[in-house]
């Protein structure tokens, strides 16, 4: 048993048209992580990865100490994973999935489960293919709940979602490493997940990582800074993180220091994570848009 | 024990095609009984209906439910395995089918010559080895590209057992002379013959299980 849930060193993926390079990151135990990024910035590839559904060229990652390439069926017994679609077979009804998880899943409980079903009012006599978004969603995270795990790998799993089933989702997660004993690595679009449940952030952009750290530290480390368009000095331009300039003002997120240097001449306040990601984001050139 | 595990999956994704299922074995005793179709075509069209849906579950793990598949804890030999084992059951129902058609157009009373018998061994042997073959190739091509070629992967290798086998019973009807030859050859050497066709059997499954159990151990996503 290690002290993390999860450790990735210098996890390396190539393809012919884009590279997962040199990732590496620690989730200690009964926290969550959110890894953002951009649409193709790596994310699934990295989950893949961790799944081990892709073949690594170079790196290692562990899961409660585990790899998988020393005990595959343990390794993946110790994963609980939610995507964004739902990946059963549409003809299923619940009872085959129940089936198929006692086949598999020695630690299934088939009581908890069902009682998940009843409680999310999901219908036993339907077929999965008539479910809706949210109802898929709160499938998976009944076979994942009802069942012993280490870590809950989600790939965008709160996409699409309405507002009352995501928080529902949130409030699962919160719930799922009370213990102390579980993580969650969840990717998202929705950086107003992130400022609700997220301990750490992964920042991942073109397959490399940006930064990685505990989130309140990496708010502690920048600083919002707004003032007047004729204020901003080209010395500070180049301070600027994601620089947003109209006829009147600007805004931007600079480091601590800088912030604490010019806080007596412009409006240097706590950024939020998501206002830190927009503006780092903002700096590559993309043209992403978050939801936030 | 684990591909027993995988093998019941795939016999889950049948439910889609229950319609078929149900089809096969019906028409089956209808051509028998009342088609006064031979005992050879009805076996031959069974192993044709056996080997086409057979690979329903490479069609159903293009459509996302592959990952749930990958991400149960499981070997991948045991997840190739199962999927070799649904096509032994389904070789296995065909067989029940014609013996049950077979035994319902004879007036519910049951006689099956020696060169039915062993007729039906072989038919059994080579649907087997062209459903392994079919299955090998369906790995080798990958999801993707098998899904452009599903119709032709699914069909072709059935039409080939069943315009084979009938082909071959009509040829020798009209031979009587080939047919008594053979005939004879087949009474002579009949366990032989085949023990012989039954080891091959085993050894193109053997083959085909390994090699797709390699292709796949090399690629993504299984």
């Amino acid at each position: 048993m290690g002290d993390y849930a999860l450790e990735v060193t210098n996890l390396t993926k190539k393809f012919s048209d884009f590279t997962l390079d040199d990732i590496s990151f620690k989730l200690p135990k009964g926290y969550i992580m959110g890894f953002v990024g951009r649409n193709g910035a790596g994310k699934t590839t990295t989950i893949n990865l961790i799944t081990s559904l892709y073949h690594k060229d170079a790196g290692e990652v562990r899961i409660d100490g585990n790899r998988a390439e020393d005990d595959k069926v343990l390794y993946k017994e110790s994963i609980g994973y939610i995507g964004d679609e739902s990946y059963f077979h549409e003809a299923f009804k619940i009872k085959d999935i129940v089936s198929i998880q006692k086949d598999f899943y020695p630690t299934f409980r088939e009581a908890q489960y069902m009682q998940y079903i009843e409680q999310w009012e999901l219908p036993t006599d339907k077929k999965i293919g008539e479910f809706s978004k949210g109802m898929k969603v709160k499938l998976m995270f009944a076979g994942v709940l009802a069942r012993d795990t280490r870590i809950l790998l989600l790939d965008e799993a709160t996409s699409g979602l309405d507002p009352i089933t995501r928080d529902e989702v949130l409030v699962m997660l919160q719930k799922y490493i009370e213990d102390g004993e579980r993580s969650v690595l969840f990717s998202t679009h929705i950086l107003e997940d992130l400022e609700k449940i997220a301990d750490y952030v992964f920042f991942i952009e073109k397959g490399g990582e940006v930064f990685c750290d505990y989130k309140d530290q990496i708010m502690e480390a920048y600083r919002m800074v707004k003032g007047g368009t004729d204020e901003l000095t080209s010395e500070l331009e180049k301070e600027i993180i994601g620089l947003q300039k109209s006829s009147v003002g600007f805004q931007g997120i600079v480091s601590r220091e800088v912030g604490d240097t010019i806080g007596d001449k412009f409006l240097v306040e706590q950024p939020a994570i998501n206002d830190i990601i927009v503006a780092f984001q903002k700096n590559m050139g993309g043209n992403h848009t978050w939801v936030q | 024990m684990g591909a027993i595990k995988y093998m019941k999956i795939d016999l889950r994704f049948l439910k889609v095609q229950k319609v078929v299922l149900i089809l096969f074995p019906i028409l089956a005793v209808f051509m028998e009984a009342f088609g006064k179709m031979d005992f050879a075509f009805v076996f031959g069209y069974l192993c044709f209906g056996a080997i086409i849906i057979a690979p329903t579950a490479f069609m159903y793990e293009q459509k996302g439910s592959d990952l749930f598949i990958a991400m149960l804890p499981g070997k991948l030999k045991d997840r190739v395995w199962g999927r070799f084992l649904n096509l032994i059951i389904l070789m296995l129902g065909a067989f029940l089918c014609a013996m049950i058609s077979h035994f319902i157009a004879e007036g519910f009373s049951f006689s099956i010559s020696g060169m039915e018998a062993v007729f039906m061994l072989a038919a059994f042997c080579i649907s087997i080895m062209i459903g392994s073959i079919q299955m090998l190739v369906f790995y080798k091509v990958g999801r993707e590209k098998s899904q452009q070629w599903l119709a032709m992967f699914r069909l072709i290798p059935g039409f080939v057992v069943f315009f084979g086998i009938t082909y071959a019973s009509d040829a020798l009807i009209k031979e009587p002379d080939l047919l008594k030859n053979l005939v004879g050859i087949l009474q002579r050497q009949a366990v032989m013959l085949g023990g012989l066709l039954v080891v091959i059997c085993i050894a193109v499954l053997l083959v085909c299980e390994m090699l797709s159990v390699k292709i796949c151990s090399k690629k993504d996503g299984y």
